[in-house]
């Protein structure tokens, strides 16, 4: 079949240019964060907006890793959107280079930098992994692993539009993406302790890495049915997209809400219910000074309505619906980070209460503008270069005609 | 061209290309056929276990629980472990008939009738487990909330009331959904055995089904409500087990890893028990048609993968219970690899997660007598899970003075055994007496059964039409 | 009591054959009539123009009183009816209450579903007036069975065996009451 080119049609040429704008935008955004807001807070800033992408674009290499390993055939025609949007993970390394240097100064946002950790009877038993030079080889390693993955699967996929009948791309990756899959849990897991939960030094969770999956997992659900969505409408893809497949990535959308909801309430359960001051500060914190209230809208956005808006059969063919609850999907990831990253950073102590000051305002959106800027852009590029389905895939066929 | 891949890539998932009256007859031959000699000694062995294990069961109510090795501070013993174990082996037979079957995984069908009724039995063992734990299990109505002359209520705080609900609700909900399943199936049993009697008994649990398309239409809704229910329920059941060990604050068992850690592992385990009978089944029954070289392969991946999962747990507990920084958590966890019960640690560790590492091997998935071996490996190794999970939490609590080591009697090691000797018995019966495979399921995905062109997309108007291509391979269902 | 006539049946053993004999059979305006198969044909209740079945609805009243049942109770019990003090822990909280409020939605809703789709299928019925046809009993099996009940107003014996052999049915004939 045809290469599918898209990379001159007015949307992915839009993408490019709003892609392009946001980066303008964001970028001027995080600079007056820095000089109104002072370092502290814009590196935050940053570090929300890297990690709401950069999580995703990995996430959607692990996406299509999962179809190779499932031999699913449903998803051949629309694994491409899913590939394209990992243009941003070469990238990962540059993008971390701000939080190397905020690790550099001299007040980093990860308090067991600080000078004072050396005091701390707790940090000091954790020095041995919790320590910048460790810490900056760790992320330079998940980069590494990271476009490894995406060279090879990925690589794999586009190179066998190209390979005519002979299917050893595809075969390649059905036999190595086992052991990617793993790569990609233990890194995801391991980036999330040390970007997210190292912020609160003192506080642990073993659920914490399956929880940053789950979250990212259905971000990017919906950012492909949103993309997919777009083309739909467009008319472009016509022939590769049947109501079917939104039929999925809406069955999918909701399980992994649900799922989400499942993971982050174990954790909240837990801690709650044993209520051992070590843990439950991380809860006692973010349900007070305000931040009950972002509590209360995740709660909302990332179960309460994909769940009633998707629980029925039929509304999974509906794009208006589907198009609401991946926008709402995208916001409670948003909230989410927020939730997760802000009150670390505005923590006070006073005595032996501590609590977190509220701080939210404009230039929380600053870094994420900035980032969706880099993702949309590095995405649109991926178009120009290949075809926008895999049309070669030997599973194709199963794709197009598979109905439930 | 992509016609040509589609035959390279996807093996047959009922050899030998059966007509539809070659299923029913293949599936009903296994129920009218005599009762043989074999069968009879087998069915005599496994129940002389239920009976031992019912005796020794017998003789620990009407003495006490003290007849067993439980000791202060280790009160939990065999017996929850049993009850853990049990339980986790029903869940494979859930996420066959639930899980795959909403992510569309056709080869599915011949194994979820088993898996399914392997849930329900070895629900059946964890009850008696966790009811002889309670001591005095005639009293087994104190866990619900009645009212009473006593005025008082269950305890809804106690994870032990949540365990209660938990259960029943998941052996209840597992029966109607296998119940279900048979209908169509008793039916087709209804009409074609010769014998008046085994027409007499299936007529009346078929009842009345006819194939009606009017009724396979709510069936079919039905299913899907049924399955996309079970699916939170498997989840939901092992968490709220593992809640009885969380919620506490007991070093080793309060870890919020533990609700999907359970659930991988009992997933990891189910499938395990499942391999194991069903590669004795295809054997002796004679289903290697059904349940061929694919679904075996197909089941030893997703052991290996819950297994990585298990093991993702095991190394995640032992760095957050270092980077915790707590003293109490590094040292249980030490204890764990290094203590008293270090014999029973190695064995999870080597069973659980080294075992199901040849499965990385396309050979290895399809040896049989490697995966038998490997799958009772993993039954031992979830077991001992379990068992490490309790006791080297418990043996050395806080303080010197009560710190304890536990074995079990010949009285607690028999009511387990006896458990294997219900199980094996029940599903004996229900291998001979109950369509093995789901009969109109397997019908339903033979090449050609359904029609090529179906018109399903006459949505309401405002969805957009989907383009469908009119490309009409065989079995594209 | 003379013998009188249920229906008319044929058979099918082509599924594609028997979609479009199906089609054919719906528009030519029978209501009181059913295809029996031995499983459940992809689109043919679509084509039969079946109403949805409303057993959603069913299953959704289990939820709804599964979790009612479970909040009711554990509020009530705990902190109203006897109220005790254990472990200093509340009398009553949403987050203790939400394992069990989750298993009896569950369990509300497999059982009305499963009485629903009962009740809707009229299960048990140890009865079927075609239940004697060689034909009917094949509906289990292997064959696909059109059968046209003769208390349909527009059935006449003649037209509906001609109408089914015209559809390519094998086997046709009317069923009579034994």
């Amino acid at each position: 079949m045809a290469h599918v080119d898209l990379g001159s049609t007015p949307l992915i040429a839009s993408m490019q240019k709003i892609g392009l704008a946001l980066i303008g935008v964001g970028a001027i955004g995080l600079g007056a964060a820095y000089a109104l807001h002072g370092q502290e807070r814009f590196f935050a800033d940053y570090l929300l907006g890297f990690w709401y992408f950069a999580g995703i674009s990995v996430t959607m290499v692990f996406f299509s890793a999962l179809q190779y390993l499932a031999r699913a055939g449903w998803s051949a025609s629309i694994r491409r959107i899913a590939e394209n949007f990992t243009g941003f993970v070469p990238y990962i390394g540059i993008a971390l280079i701000p939080i190397v240097i905020n690790m550099l100064g001299h007040h980093s946002i990860y308090e067991w930098s600080h000078e004072s950790a050396a005091s701390d009877p707790i940090l000091i038993k954790k020095a041995a992994y919790l320590n910048p030079t460790f810490f900056i080889v760790r992320l330079g390693l998940y980069a590494l692993l990271w476009i490894g993955m995406v060279k090879y699967i990925v690589g794999n996929s586009v190179k066998q539009d190209t390979a005519g009948s002979d299917i050893t791309p595809t075969k390649r990756n059905w036999k190595r993406s086992a052991p990617w899959v793993l790569v990609f849990a233990i890194t995801i897991t391991f980036a999330s302790f040390d970007l997210l939960m190292s912020l609160e030094p003192h506080w642990f969770s073993t659920i914490w890495g399956v929880y940053a999956f789950a979250g990212h997992f259905a971000a990017s659900l919906a950012i492909i049915t949103l993309t997919l969505i777009a083309l739909y409408k467009r008319g472009l893809m016509k022939q590769y997209i049947t109501l079917e497949h939104f039929h999925d990535l809406g069955k999918l959308m909701f399980a992994f809400s649900v799922f989400w909801t499942y993971i982050a309430f174990s954790q909240y359960f837990i801690i709650w219910y044993a209520n051992l001051p070590e843990e439950t500060i991380y809860f006692d914190v973010r349900t007070s000074n305000g931040w009950e209230l972002f509590g209360l809208l995740l709660v909302l956005f990332h179960f309460v309505l994909p769940f009633i808006l998707l629980l029925r059969q039929d509304v999974k063919r509906k794009m208006a619906v589907l198009t609401v609850a991946a926008i709402v999907i995208l916001i409670s990831h948003f909230i989410d980070l927020v939730w997760i990253i802000m009150p670390a950073v505005s923590k006070v102590v006073g005595g032996t209460h501590m609590s977190a000051n509220m701080m939210f305002g404009w230039s929380e959106f600053t870094g994420v503008v900035f980032f969706a800027g880099v993702f949309l852009f590095l995405a649109a590029k991926n178009y120009q270069k290949r075809s926008a389905v895999a049309v070669n895939d030997p599973l194709l066929n199963e794709s197009l005609e598979y109905s439930s | 061209m992509t016609a040509q891949h589609h035959e390279q890539v996807r093996e047959p998932l009922v050899l030998g290309n059966p007509s539809l009256r070659d299923v029913t007859a293949r599936i009903a031959s296994i129920v009218e056929s005599k009762i043989s000699m074999k069968y009879l000694l087998t069915l005599g062995f496994t129940a002389t276990m239920a009976g031992w294990g019912l005796f020794a069961l017998y003789y620990t109510i009407t003495t006490g629980i003290g007849v067993w090795g439980l000791n202060n501070p280790i009160g939990w013993g065999w017996d929850i472990t049993n009850f853990v174990f049990w339980i986790g082996i029903g869940h494979a037979g859930t996420l066959i008939s639930a899980i795959l079957f909403l992510f569309r995984q056709k080869w599915r069908t011949a194994i979820n009738r088993s898996a399914e009724a392997m849930t329900i039995f070895a629900v059946i063992c964890a009850l008696t487990m966790v009811l002889s734990h309670t001591g005095r299990p005639w009293l087994f109505y104190w866990l619900l909330p009645y009212p009473n002359q006593m005025q008082m209520w269950v305890n809804f705080r106690s994870p032990l009331a949540w365990d209660v609900f938990a259960v029943n609700t998941y052996f209840t909900v597992s029966a109607l959904f296998w119940f279900v399943g048979l209908l169509p199936d008793l039916a087709t049993l209804r009409n074609y055995v010769k014998s008046d009697l085994a027409k007499k008994i299936y007529g009346f649990f078929s009842f009345g089904w006819t194939g009606s398309t009017r009724s396979w239409h709510h069936y079919e809704i039905a299913y899907m409500i049924l399955a996309g229910i079970s699916t939170p329920l498997v989840l939901s059941v092992h968490s709220v087990v593992s809640f009885d060990f969380t919620v506490g604050i007991l070093p080793g068992w309060h870890t919020t890893i533990f609700p999907p850690y359970f659930v991988a592992g009992a997933i990891f385990s189910g499938f395990a028990m499942v391999m194991t009978l069903l590669v004795i089944c295809r054997e002796i029954l004679d289903l290697k048609q059904f349940i061929t070289l694919k679904h075996l392969d197909n089941m030893n991946k997703i052991m290996l993968a819950t297994g990585m999962m298990v093991g993702y747990a095991y190394i995640l507990e032992f760095f957050i219970a270092w980077y915790s920084g707590s003293d109490w958590e590094s040292w249980i966890f030490i204890n764990r690899a290094f203590g008293d019960y270090a014999w029973a640690y190695w064995t999870m560790f080597t069973c659980n997660v080294v075992s199901p590492q040849v499965f990385w091997f396309a050979s290895a998935r399809r040896n049989i007598p490697l995966m038998f071996i490997i799958s009772i490996f993993i039954n031992i190794g979830m077991w001992f899970e379990r068992f490490t999970i309790i006791a080297t939490t418990l043996h050395h609590d806080f303080l010197p003075a009560s710190w304890g080591y536990y074995s079990p009697t010949w009285v607690e090691i028999s009511i387990f055994i006896g458990t294997f000797g219900i199980f094996l018995t029940l599903f004996l019966l229900f291998a001979k007496f109950v369509p093995v495979i789901a009969i109109a399921e397997v019908k339903s995905i033979l090449p050609g059964a359904q029609p090529a062109h179906h018109h399903g997309h006459d949505h309401d108007h405002d969805s957009a039409h989907a383009a469908v291509p009119a490309v009409a391979t065989e079995g594209g269902h | 009591m003379s013998k009188s006539t249920i229906g008319v049946v044929g058979e099918f053993t082509d599924v594609n054959a028997l979609t479009a004999a199906v089609a054919k059979v719906t528009d030519a305006g029978y209501q009181r009539w059913d295809v029996y198969t031995p499983y459940p044909v992809h689109g043919l209740d679509k084509t039969m123009k079946i109403k949805r079945s409303y057993l959603t609805y069913i299953s959704f009243a289990g939820l709804l009183g599964g979790i009612t049942t479970a909040l009711g109770l554990q509020w009530w019990t705990g902190a109203v009816d006897y109220p005790l003090n254990i472990g200093g822990k509340q009398l009553f909280a949403w987050q203790f209450s939400v394992p069990i409020d989750f298993e009896l939605s569950i369990l509300g809703t497999a059982l009305m579903t499963v009485m629903g789709l009962f009740h809707l299928c009229r299960l048990p019925t140890w009865y079927n007036k075609y239940q004697d046809d060689e034909s009917f009993k094949k509906a289990t099996d292997d064959t696909f069975v059109i059968a046209i009940d003769a208390d349909d107003d527009r059935f006449s014996a003649d037209n509906a065996q001609q109408f089914l052999r015209q559809l390519g049915a094998q086997n046709v004939h009317i069923v009579h009451a034994s």
